[in-house]
């Protein structure tokens, strides 16, 4: 393992996004609109724009981070790219890594954007952000460990939206639906949601729990994803 | 080697040697780059054993991958990027001088495109780029799984005047192709493949020889008849008869080349 590679994969998916037009926009795209029905409804209550921060950053994690690395590590399959890399000395946990420090870095600014609209300011905010972070690294590990199986592009695109539809909007339709909550709540994103309104609340009461649950999604995430990549190891052939 | 029963390579045995020009020359589908795909650990053969700088191919690490440099039929570029950061990104995989990226440039004659999307590069630009990855960390060992197909006869002519350069500055080269002239003129060795199996193995002058096929004399006659004839002491009574008689308008003389050999092994066998 160097650095100096997942760097290297960092860096190419930097100069990638300035020349990507779908990526940017669906990094922003969550966050813009935040803004927008912010700046729409000026004389908005305290609880609207709660609601709006909560849901959309949990839309926000459950999709962006998902079809990302999807998009990027199929793209790099399909195109030969992997092979590429691979066979000059990159190995697919570096490129793993490269890619993931990239959408978490991009990440980042989004979730102090998020942080910002929703009025968090301070060490909140800090604490706001790990949240948003936590949310999305949980997604990325989901996201390539359902992607390095993948045989057939177009395919997986279509599984691969549906899935982050419904990892996104789950919470949301869960906390209006008790039936579909006795489910949901074991799922991360409605853990992460929960978790970012009891910031908004200043209650920390329910906190080891929700992270507990997170924390075992990761985990099951993980070990999946390593099974699963002993067997795949992303490369096309 | 095969695939699900399909048995595509059968009994290779080969030996490259450091410093030379190989060709593997053969038809389409006949194996050339699975075997390629076998030399670079990509594939693992079904049986047997394959070597790359002394080290079976099952276990090739980045020691030896950052002696190989590789062009294959697929580019795997990244299609957004320029070519200078193409370049810079592999300078960063392999930890060389950036330096180093528009000397690269210069020598594949892209430094004018240095700045331009590879999306946006013409075919005969991309394989020059595709080359000047390949060469970029200075690799002792260069795959070139048919590096001017599809190409311009100018763009052909530098990439070969490319290939011997790096003849000269010591790098082996291993390198398929369906032109016979490319193995002709550039390789020191080149090895026929024909249903999976090496029939030649030879220098291509020597595998010409070996063939014997004739020189011959190729004749127009004024009456529109056209007459090959040996290219020996025995046609000479023929073509006096026709020049006291004024019937030549032309004589060509063909040697023998690699494409009439590769022509008649298809056929079937030497003559
Ligand atoms: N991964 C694979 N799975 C199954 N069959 C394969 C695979 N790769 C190659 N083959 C088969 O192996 C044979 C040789 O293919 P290969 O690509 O090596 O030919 P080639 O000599 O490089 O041809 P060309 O000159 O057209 O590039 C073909 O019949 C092909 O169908
Ligand atoms: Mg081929």
């Amino acid at each position: 393992m160097k650095l100096r590679r997942i760097f290297a994969i960092f860096k190419k998916q930097i100069l990638d996004t300035s020349q990507n037009t779908g990526v940017i926009f669906s990094f922003v795209v969550f966050p813009l609109m935040t803004l927008m029905f912010v700046l729409l409804n000026s004389n908005s209550s305290e609880i609207y724009r709660m609601h709006l921060v909560m849901s959309m950053s949990t839309l926000f994690i459950g999709m962006t981070p998902f079809t990302t690395i999807n998009g990027i590590i199929r793209e790099d399959k399909f195109s030969n790219v992997t092979r590429m890399l691979i066979l000059s000395t990159v190995k697919p946990l570096e490129y793993l890594l490269g890619v993931t420090l990239y959408i978490m870095a991009i990440s980042s600014v989004i979730a102090i954007v998020f942080g910002v609209i929703g009025g968090f300011t301070g060490i909140s905010l800090l604490w706001y952000v790990l949240a948003i972070m936590l949310g999305t690294f949980t997604s990325l590990v989901f996201g390539s460990m359902l992607t390095i199986q993948t045989k057939n592009p177009s395919g997986a695109a279509a599984v691969v939206s549906l899935i982050a539809i419904f990892n996104g909007i789950i919470p949301t339709f869960a906390s209006s639906s008790p039936a579909l909550m006795k489910v949901a709540r074991f799922w991360y994103t409605t853990q992460i949601k929960d978790l970012i309104g009891d910031m908004f609340d200043c209650y920390y009461g329910n906190i080891p729990y929700r992270l507990l649950i997170i924390g075992t999604n990761l985990a099951v995430f993980i070990v999946l994803f390593t099974v699963l990549f002993k067997k795949n190891r992303i490369i096309v052939k | 080697m095969s695939f699900q029963h399909h048995m595509v390579l059968k009994g290779i045995d080969l030996t490259i040697n450091q410093g030379e020009i190989f060709g593997l020359i053969g038809p389409s589908g006949v194996g050339k780059t699975t075997l390629i795909n076998i030399l670079t650990g990509q594939l693992l053969p079904t049986s047997g054993e394959v070597f790359v700088f002394g080290r079976d191919t099952k276990q090739l690490g980045d020691t030896e991958y950052s002696q190989m440099g590789m062009v294959f039929d697929v580019p795997g570029l990244f299609e957004r990027l320029s070519c200078e950061q193409n370049l810079s990104i592999f300078a960063d995989i392999y930890g060389i001088d950036k330096k180093r990226i528009s000397h690269v440039l210069e020598t594949v004659n892209l430094a004018a495109s240095a700045k331009t999307k590879v999306s946006r590069l013409s075919k005969g630009m991309r394989q020059r780029l595709i080359i000047a990855r390949a060469i970029l960390h200075s690799p002792k060992l260069l795959f070139l799984d048919e590096p001017t197909s599809g190409l311009d006869p100018l763009n052909t002519s530098d990439i070969h005047k490319l290939i011997l350069s790096l003849k000269e500055s010591g790098t082996t080269i291993f390198l398929t192709t369906h032109k016979m002239d490319e193995a002709m003129s550039l390789c020191d060795r080149v090895a026929l493949l024909s249903e999976g199996v090496l029939i030649e193995n030879d220098a291509p002058d020597e595998i010409c020889r070996k063939y014997n096929l004739e020189n011959s004399l190729h004749i127009l006659l004024k009456n529109g008849e056209r007459v090959i004839l040996p290219n020996t002491a025995d046609s000479k009574e023929t073509i006096s008869e026709y020049m006291k008689n004024e019937q030549i308008v032309s004589i060509h003389s063909s040697e023998p080349n690699l494409e009439d050999v590769f022509l008649s092994v298809m056929k079937g066998g030497k003559k």
